[in-house]
């Protein structure tokens, strides 16, 4: 209850409805559309790396410049005891629920697409290739949201989104393509999913302990 | 007398400047306002009296019995009992008040939601837009007074404040002085307030102790009453003001006068000269002060 009460401080209703009902209404929508109109494998690409961009920008909302360099707006949780704890459940609490949104998202595809194309999706190795985009996004988009922390301009937030989309679409063809196997994707991202998570539970952690020291010279 | 605050051999180095207090002791159950120019050192005092600042050497003692140490063990409750105040941004700039409470719930457990929205309707900031408003939407005084109601909304022993007048109005800085007032008076001496000022005028009326600091030492401290003593605002006519010049911290001349202020025992040595003495207001003597050690020509 603590953690989600710290998340809610940092999180304002308005991003959590879109973050948990806006985009995936939206997506399921884009998927319809995709499903019933696009048989190119570009649909489903253009509709992840839509979901890339569009959770990227979100983060601006909630944590957006915390580890920037004039991040100074935290001293009110540096006046109490409780102000780390705060922040770190927090942010554990953002990186949980981004993983269970996307994998929410990912399933609204293929559950879409299933009820629109029939099982035009469900290869024998579907599961892989579901897992596949769910540590792809998961990835990219924590990713995105570690970079654009350090910075407060809105631009710089869309500039890395739409770069690692690009990234990340030509991955996505890569392996829709069948020109590289599934499982070596799933392996790499998979622990790369488990570093940036933990880069970005830390990192705005030791920017706000950094917080605590001036450049003061000593002697 | 018991001290809120005692710090011993306080040491910070930047590039250019050193703060240096090498003996500070903060009277318990008083209002204590740190006076100086800009650069003096107010702020990064306050920083590190309040903890958020922690790169400094020497010691401070809170409430008579901890240690600078002891500011982070929860079971002392040290920064529980400290409640701070700062200029510019104190809150993330996304958070209207609902947040605030919210977050302050969890980081305080002395913290009152109703006495913070009660205090935020005196203070004017309780309107249906004002408090769905975004911190960094809001004016500087209706941020300082956000910021001022998060702080009296909890239960504190010490409250820290840095140049809280600042951004506001005449009629927010009486209100401000009522509220220091009363904060005192709930706890019948148990409570103090150790606050920052450029608005000496204004606050003088709340000021029991004062501090004036210049380039990060403390050149003059004690009780206003008792400074008010030591110091004497001189007036003479134009003709004696080059001997006055002599005696006096700081002379203003005209073509008709001088006034100026100087200690009460050299006074003596403007015997003969036709001047009146008068008791000089903080204002006055801060100015003094500040002159006597300003680097501004």
């Amino acid at each position: 209850m603590k953690m989600l009460r710290s998340y809610h401080s940092f999180v304002l209703r308005s991003t959590r409805c879109l973050y948990f009902l806006g985009i995936p209404l939206v997506t399921a929508l884009l998927q319809l559309w995709c499903s019933a109109n696009i048989k190119a494998p570009v649909g489903p690409v253009l509709i992840r790396s839509m979901m890339l961009i569009a959770l990227i920008m979100l983060d601006q909302w909630a944590f957006g410049g915390c580890c920037s360099k004039h991040a100074g707006q935290i001293d009110y949780l540096r006046c109490s005891v409780k102000g780390k704890v705060v922040l770190r459940n927090a942010l554990i609490q953002d990186c949980a629920l981004r993983a269970l949104v996307i994998a929410v998202l990912v399933g609204i595809c293929y559950g879409v697409d299933y009820c629109i194309a029939g099982d035009r999706l469900f290869v024998p190795n579907w599961g892989l290739e579901a897992l596949f985009y769910g540590f792809l996004l998961y990835t990219f988009i924590t990713l995105g949201v570690l970079i654009a922390r350090y910075s407060t301009m809105f631009f710089i937030g869309f500039l890395t989104a739409y770069l690692l989309m690009q990234i990340a679409s030509g991955i996505m063809l890569l392996v829709f393509m069948k020109m590289v196997p599934v499982w070596i994707p799933n392996l790499v991202l998979g622990l790369a999913a488990v570093l940036v998570t933990w880069l970005c539970i830390r990192n705005p952690i030791r920017k706000m302990e950094r917080g605590y020291y001036d450049e003061t010279i000593e002697g | 007398m018991e001290n809120v605050l005692e710090i011993v051999d306080l040491k910070k180095k930047f590039k250019g400047f050193e703060l240096n207090v090498k003996e500070l002791n903060i009277p318990k159950g008083f209002a204590t306002a740190l006076i100086g120019e800009n650069g003096a050192g107010k702020s990064t005092l306050l920083n590190i009296l309040a903890g958020i600042r922690v790169d400094y050497k020497g010691h401070i003692r809170y409430f008579g019995k901890y240690e600078d140490g002891d500011r982070d063990k929860e079971e002392y409750r040290v920064r529980e009992n400290i409640g701070y105040t700062g200029p510019g941004g104190v809150f993330l700039p996304h958070w209207t008040a609902k947040e605030v409470a919210e977050v302050s719930e969890i980081l305080f457990e002395g913290f009152h939601r109703d006495r913070f929205e009660q205090l935020c309707s005196d203070l004017a900031i309780s309107t249906t837009q004002d408090k769905s408003k975004k911190f960094s939407a809001l004016s500087d005084g209706n941020k300082m007074k956000m910021v001022l109601a998060a702080a009296f909304a909890r239960d504190t022993s010490l409250l820290i404040m840095d140049e809280p007048a600042s951004p506001l109005d005449p009629l927010m800085r009486d209100k401000l002085c009522c509220m220091i007032r009363e904060y005192l008076a709930e706890e019948e001496g148990e409570r103090s307030v150790l606050f920052s000022t450029h608005n000496i005028s204004d606050m003088e009326n709340v000021t029991d102790y004062a501090i004036i600091m210049e380039h990060g030492k403390i050149v003059e401290q004690g009780f206003v009453e008792d400074l008010k003593e030591k110091y004497i605002l001189v007036k003479g006519n134009a003709e004696n003001a080059a001997l006055a010049r002599k005696v006096l911290y700081s002379i203003t001349e005209n073509k008709y006068g001088f006034e100026g202020i100087c200690l009460a025992d050299r006074l003596d040595e403007l015997a003969g000269l036709n001047v009146e003495a008068e008791t000089p207001t903080l204002f006055q003597i801060s100015v003094a002060i500040m002159k006597q050690n300003t680097v501004i020509r």
